[in-house]
């Protein structure tokens, strides 16, 4: 038996790159772990303020796409306007997703930062309910 | 071990094949690198499902550098016929033109070694490096417009290093084809403050020095002398490319399923060459090539003065010269005898180099009597080679080989085995200094958490694939 889930994600080791793991009752509490995730991996332990908010809109064919294109364009973001973000909050309603992001600027960053991502692979991306809720699992391309 | 594999040739492997496989699916590995890639399951089923893509010729290809990529293997090589085959963005990779530039100076170790702590501080300060560093070429619309057309010219045209630069690179470091109106705002908008920047993760800058030479005399054509000090550049088209890899994918899923194309891992997903997709995706893609062109080109002019500010003297008096830029992601039109005919064939290399023999005329003309040379990167404690193609690469791996040694252990083993080490301390009593914008990656990159890249190009140099020519030791080096 697997055992239970030890917190909202978790980074996974992989060879050449990183995987992330994350959990949630929800589809929205699930895509927040897993930006999470994705943040955790790219800011490290740096913390920043909660300056910037941003307002996202995402829409897909189904919820594996939706979680694939939600953690990229959150990705994109970040490499854009050099921001990261820790406080995610979305309403997710029939494969559409609408997110209030909040993060800070890098440069007021403190503590060590991560590592760049380049890309969100479709690599044994999967999303599966299991007797502790909803799971997911995305590998990086780092 | 469930997947057979069998001797074919002299360093070429098989693997057993697929039911729906259309050509055999071949490796190069020696004798002593057999049992690591046996271990690697992933990756010879990642090579068995390329060997299934629609109008693939010869066979599909990994190098002996191989691991598990996504879709294609990295080390991954893949000839589809443009009239009646596939392009897949799985076959290039998310970075578009990840490449390699080697330049040689006029200078020995000795006239390095008592200034290499401040050359090592004035490179990691002249390379923006790590997460979220954006670099100082502003690029406005109209500028990546034009990096994305010209390339390496751009850049050179923009005053970063010279014309002689851009004759020894791939393409003269600009693709012709590129449809810069293919890639997204999205993908121009992550780019345009990337340009002049390296990078994290494998990306590196790297002062060397020759310290063996293998074959003196082409050694000596490619300006290269034992004890000569050389500089290694390894990144890509940065987050603009990355973003186009993802963009089509994204759109050649569903036009996949018009096509009626089915395919073993949605990575390996791909279009007709010759469809409006294929099209868009290759301008696109040359339109990224060209970014990493102009990428390479700024960096190495901005490495030079570096080194420069470094000795305390004028970047003209180095004599810094390109000796050549490969790129080991990339999808390139090209003709190739397969089955005694020549033909045009789009080869994919997904972590592998070009290899072109003497005589061919992508060779630079300078180089054309003893080949193309092939940089292969190795970690950043041992030693990286410099290769030059032969004619059996030709013949059978469509003028590719290897592309640097191939991670062995996960970042977490690696930060694991330097865990109370310091690594910057054990390198220094092996006169390298490191420079990197993390303590992370620095233990992330240590020695141990890759192959032997020795053991690599001796495997592609067993099979004919190419010769080695000389062998580089790190003296200073520049992570992300």
């Amino acid at each position: 038996m697997p055992g239970l889930p030890k917190g909202d994600f978790e980074i996974v080791d992989h060879t050449a790159d990183t995987a992330i793991r994350g959990w949630g009752s929800t589809h929205e509490e699930l895509f927040a772990n897993m930006a999470k995730g994705l943040f955790k991996v790219i800011g490290g332990e740096a913390t920043v303020s909660l300056a910037q908010t941003r307002v996202l809109h995402v829409e897909a064919e189904n919820s594996n796409e939706l979680l694939h294109d939600w953690l990229e364009i959150l990705n994109a973001l970040h490499q854009i306007h050099h921001e990261l973000y820790t406080s995610f909050e979305l309403i997710i309603d029939d494969n559409h997703l609408k997110a209030t992001v909040r993060g800070g600027p890098m440069d007021g960053g403190a503590g060590e930062f991560g590592t760049e991502v380049k890309a969100v692979t479709w690599h044994d991306l999967h999303i599966q309910e299991t007797p502790h809720g909803l799971e997911a699992y995305v590998l990086l391309d780092i | 071990m469930s997947i057979g594999i069998e001797r074919v040739g002299q360093g070429i492997w098989e693997v057993e094949p697929r039911p729906d496989a259309r050509v055999p699916a071949r490796f190069v590995a020696s004798t002593k690198l057999i049992a690591s890639i046996r271990e690697d399951e992933t990756s010879l089923r990642q090579l068995q499902n390329v060997a299934t893509l629609p109008g693939i010729v010869g066979a599909a290809w990994a190098m002996p550098d191989m691991h598990m990529g996504y879709g294609f293997p990295i080390g991954g090589v893949a000839a589809t016929d443009v009239e009646n085959g596939v392009v897949s963005p799985g076959g290039v990779g998310y970075d578009i033109n990840c490449g390699v530039r080697l330049l040689s100076f006029r200078l020995k170790e000795s006239d390095v070694r008592p200034h290499l702590d401040r050359i090592a501080d004035m490179l990691y300060e002249h390379v923006p490096c790590g997460v979220g560093q954006g670099g100082k070429v502003k690029a406005g619309h109209d500028v990546i417009e034009r990096v994305l057309r010209d390339g390496g010219r751009w850049a050179v045209e923009e005053g970063y290093g010279t014309q002689r630069d851009l004759e020894h690179v791939e393409e003269e470091s600009r693709m012709d084809g590129a449809l810069p109106e293919e890639v997204s705002d999205l993908a121009k908008r992550r780019g345009k403050d990337q340009l002049g920047t390296l990078g994290s993760g494998n990306h590196f800058m790297e002062l060397g020095v020759v310290d063996e030479l293998r074959e003196p005399e082409i050694a000596q054509r490619m300006g290269l002398t034992e004890g000569q000090v050389t500089l290694i550049l390894h990144t890509g088209s940065r987050g603009l490319g990355h973003q186009v890899c993802t963009d089509f994918l994204k759109r050649m899923m569903p036009a996949m399923r018009r096509y009626g194309i089915h395919v073993p891992d949605p990575q390996l997903c791909c279009v007709p060459i010759r469809s409006p997709e294929g099209k868009a995706y290759l301008g696109a893609m040359s339109a990224a090539v060209n970014f990493a062109f102009a990428n390479r080109q700024i960096l190495s002019s901005l490495a030079v003065e570096g080194v420069a500010k470094g000795l305390s003297t004028r970047a003209e008096s180095l004599g810094a010269r390109t000796v050549y830029e490969v790129a080991h992601n990339i999808a390139k039109i090209e003709t190739h005898v397969v089955d005694g005919k020549e033909r045009r064939v789009c080869v994919h290399r997904k972590g592998a180099t070009r290899a072109f023999p003497a005589g061919h005329r992508a060779v630079p003309e300078d180089y054309r009597d003893i080949g193309q040379p092939v940089l292969i990167p190795g970690d950043m404690e041992r030693y990286s080679f410099v290769l030059v193609g032969r004619p059996k690469a030709m013949e059978i791996t469509f003028g590719s080989t290897c592309h640097g040694a191939g991670r062995r252990l996960s970042r977490t083993k690696a930060r694991q085995a330097a865990k109370g080490r310091s690594i910057e301390r054990e390198m220094a009593a092996r006169g390298i200094l490191v420079r990197a914008a993390s303590l992370r990656t620095q233990e992330e990159e240590i020695a141990a958490a890759y192959k032997d890249v020795a053991e690599v190009v001796d495997a592609v140099a067993e099979a004919g694939l190419s010769t080695v020519v000389a062998r580089l030791r790190p003296l200073a080096v520049i992570k992300g």
